[in-house]
């Protein structure tokens, strides 16, 4: 099978896709997904659809509107309570 | 064993193009992308791989690490290697892992070909028992 397993320097798993023969991968989308993987291994974020890096991303739903105010004192964008927008962190 | 995302991955010691090595030393503090293919001097993963060449510096810049893995021996990767570089421009820049069958089933389950021949299951039958 044609499979492609990304894991972290904690040796675990990531990522898991799963390509039948007849179709080649998109390896730019590997790249893509890691950088998605490692922006939220150091921030509490969640990457939104077809994010790249740069441009904003979603406050992870673990934190709180309280601690989401001390670490965005600017603010966010919400058309919903439950979809926070922020830039993208440093 | 089916692998999941959260799981620790298999740790293996095996034989590549690149030397002898053991998975998870090799990953050491980096991150790593295992990716397989059903065969060497197959039509779609002779793109693959050249592709994967060209993009390393990529994941290089993300201080990830690229290894690929099939069933077959790493000689026989070395000759594909030949085939990659003249008809993709790139021949791979990165260990290709040869035959992980006895090293490691949870990976090879996960990563083999859907219908072994005969001979080839017969084969991880007999290794099976030996590892297991």
């Amino acid at each position: 099978m044609r499979n492609v397993i990304v894991i972290g320097p904690d040796k675990k798993i990531k990522l898991i896709i799963a390509y039948p023969m007849t179709t080649g991968r998109n390896f730019d989308e590997v790249l893509r997904v890691i950088d998605s993987l490692q922006l939220t291994a150091k921030h509490r974020v969640a990457t939104p659809v077809n994010w790249k890096q740069g441009e904003d991303v979603i406050i992870a739903g673990s934190v709180s509107d309280e601690e989401a105010k001390k670490i965005y004192p600017q603010g966010w964008k919400a058309p919903r309570p439950y979809l926070r927008i922020v830039p993208q962190p440093k | 064993m089916t692998l999941r995302i959260g799981d620790i991955a298999p740790d293996f010691e095996v034989e590549t193009t690149e030397g002898r090595l053991r998975f998870h030393d090799w990953i050491g503090s980096s991150w790593a992308v295992l990716f397989s293919h059903p065969k060497d001097f197959t039509p779609v993963c002779t793109t693959e791989l050249g592709y994967m060449a060209k993009l390393k510096p990529e994941f290089e810049r993300r201080n990830v690490k690229v290894i690929g893995l099939s069933v077959d021996p790493v000689d026989s990767h070395a000759k594909w290697a030949a085939d990659i570089k003249e008809t993709q421009g790139h021949a791979p820049n990165y260990p290709l892992i040869g035959d992980l069958i006895s090293r490691s089933p949870s990976f090879t389950r996960c990563c083999r070909r859907k219908r072994a021949a005969p001979r080839r299951a017969a084969r991880l039958r007999t290794i099976r028992r030996c590892v297991t």
